[in-house]
């Protein structure tokens, strides 16, 4: 509780639950899934493409998260700190499938165009994610680590065992994938 | 200019998707508070379960105790008391005086020895009988007491109506012609009977016979012994590509068995046979670059080796302490990762594990063949090449024994 006391970014609420889940207390527990298993949801299913895949990874994550939450030190942002656990828990689950073997570096001539700038805005979240699951799972785990983590192309490279280069055209075609279907959509 | 319209499509897909949130089914949840339940199984404390455990044994203890008196108590037939009084009135003498033990019963193979057994069966207020057993019929052959006849069951019931026959069993009477009384005659008779009872406990008498047995075996749990051995490998000498990344969880080790036990001499006997046991711990790990919750199971299979030694026996209850060793077996190492798909790895464990240990006992008689019993003690198992376990980060380790035994010797 103490560890937490003066850390802007954590209310009082959330460190007295992530206290409480160190001692394993049961509602403070089901207290940050509940903070967080939406998010972290959304994250998973970015990731796996697949529900049933993504709520394996969702309860392996939480179950990583509260055996971890000793290691959390109240620098940070606790959801960004949990992020990254179920970003890697996928990550290993793609992996251990051989998910992002054959990763095959791609033409660099594909090329997003600029034909409808506004067309993103006209689909919803639902089609959206449809689409990126569509994607072969290594130009998404790319696509995903790039654009919404953060990650740069030597982290990813670092991350998945590829290349730079194997990384930037993965997310080259999964632009121009994307930008395909969103076309073809509307 | 490329770069920008990817930088703008990046930041659009990334606004949308960024903060999104997805309902979890509920069933994640219950996976999740199935699995921190799990890792979280042993939740008694060390001292919880010695308390648990000395509690148990005190209320057994407790038992026995009133068992083992009201036994020997009982094992005086209540007539008797009533010949006594029978025989104290035709003396003169009033009920309520001290009551002089009739030494000169026919059962008795010596007064000698008729009065030791009284001297240390009954209480004060029947400690005469050295004073009569002095008296001048202290052989056998001369005593009128040993050459009396029986009383019969029915000479006992005139007794309790206050009209024996005074040729019977009354000191100072007419020596009958000697006839020793058969064995039968002997529990039949009133006088006899305080004295029928062996001078040695009836569980001496268990010099050729054997029990088998059929017991479970719970052990001490110390689940606040957790320790945290972040990136150690998980035993010395296994050959494990799991890793250590939480503390373990360890389950109460669990111990079934049969076997047999054989009595060597009338107070010493030799137990073995077939015990299974099974050790669990739980604990936040990785296999390769795959991490999660870690079952870790052992199954042995071990031989023990006890010898017993009663210290009180009577007809229902007998205390006893026990030693011996154990040689096991880890018949199966099996360590389960929790994840998609789960991965299962069983490695081969060499070598024994022995231990040794003892503890205090007690057997209640449930019937003249079968018993029940609790053997408390503590084991000590010696180090060696096992996988981790209760018993190597503990090896001293509480027991509790419990079963049942079938006697074939009584």
């Amino acid at each position: 509780m103490q560890l937490f006391k003066n850390k802007k970014h954590l209310n009082t609420r959330e460190a007295e639950w992530i206290e409480g889940a160190k001692c394993g207390d049961r509602r403070s527990q089901k207290a940050i899934y509940d903070l967080l298993s939406s998010k972290m949801f959304a994250v998973c299913l970015r990731y796996m493409g697949d529900r049933d895949a993504a709520e394996d990874i969702l309860q392996d994550g939480f179950v990583t998260l509260f055996s971890k939450l000793d290691s959390y030190s109240g620098e940070g942002s606790f959801e960004g700190w949990a992020r990254k656990i179920f970003v890697n828990t996928a990550l290993m689950s793609l992996r251990k499938k051989d998910a992002l073997k054959n990763t095959e570096d791609v033409d660099a001539a594909w090329n997003i165009t600029s034909d409808d700038p506004n067309a993103i805005q006209k689909i919803g979240y639902n089609d959206l994610m449809k689409m990126i699951a569509a994607l072969p799972p290594g130009f998404r785990t790319v696509f995903n680590m790039y654009v919404i983590e953060g990650y740069s192309h030597k982290e990813i490279a670092e991350t998945l065992g590829i290349s730079e280069t194997t990384s930037r055209s993965q997310l080259q075609r999964a632009r121009v994938l994307l930008q395909t279907k969103i076309k073809e959509r509307y | 200019m490329q770069d920008n319209r990817s930088r703008d499509f990046d930041a659009q897909l990334r606004s949308m998707l960024e903060d999104a949130e997805v309902k979890a089914p509920r069933r994640v949840w219950k996976g999740v508070s199935a699995r921190l339940d799990a890792d979280a199984a042993p939740v008694a404390s060390p001292w919880g379960w010695m308390k648990w455990a000395g509690m148990s044994l005190a209320a057994a203890a407790a038992i026995a105790a009133g068992l083992f008196f009201t036994g020997t108590r009982h094992s005086i037939p209540t007539n008797y008391y009533n010949q006594e009084q029978a025989m104290l009135a035709q003396a003169g003498e009033p009920a309520g005086a001290d009551i002089d033990i009739p030494v000169e019963a026919p059962a008795a193979a010596t007064a000698q020895e008729a009065a030791e057994v009284a001297a240390a069966t009954l209480p004060a207020r029947r400690n005469a009988p050295a004073k009569r057993a002095a008296a001048p019929t202290t052989s056998a052959t001369e005593s009128p007491a040993a050459e009396a006849p029986a009383p019969s069951a029915d000479s006992v019931s005139d007794a309790s109506d206050g009209q024996a026959d005074p040729s019977g069993a009354v000191a100072g009477s007419a020596p009958a012609k000697r006839t020793p009384a058969p064995r039968s005659g002997r529990q039949t008779s009133p006088s006899a009977d305080p004295f029928s009872e062996p001078s040695v406990p009836a569980g001496r008498q268990k010099t050729s016979g054997f029990d088998l047995y059929a017991q479970g075996t719970l052990g001490s749990n110390d689940p606040d012994f957790r320790r945290t051995f972040r990136g150690a490998f998980m035993a010395p000498g296994e050959p494990s590509g799991f890793t250590e990344q939480g503390a373990s969880s360890y389950g109460i080790p669990f111990t079934v068995g049969i076997g047999a036990r054989f009595h060597l001499t009338p107070r010493l006997s030799l137990g073995t046979g077939l015990d299974y046991s099974l050790l669990t711990r739980t604990f936040a790990g990785s296999y390769q670059d795959v991490s999660g919750s870690v079952s870790h199971t052992m199954h042995y299979l071990g031989i023990p080796v006890k010898l017993y030694y009663d210290i009180i026996s009577s007809g229902k209850i007998d205390f006893y302490v026990y030693g011996g060793g154990e040689i096991e077996y880890c018949v199966s190492n099996q360590y389960r990762l929790f994840s998609n798909p789960d991965i299962v790895k069983s490695y081969p464990v060499s070598g024994p594990q022995f231990s040794a240990g003892g503890g205090l006992g007690v057997e209640f008689r449930l019937t003249r063949r079968v018993g029940l019993y609790f053997d408390p003690g503590v084991n000590y198992y010696f180090p060696g090449n096992q996988p981790k376990s209760i018993r190597t980060e503990k090896p001293f380790l509480l027991s509790f024994d419990a079963g049942v035994r079938f006697n074939f010797g009584r």
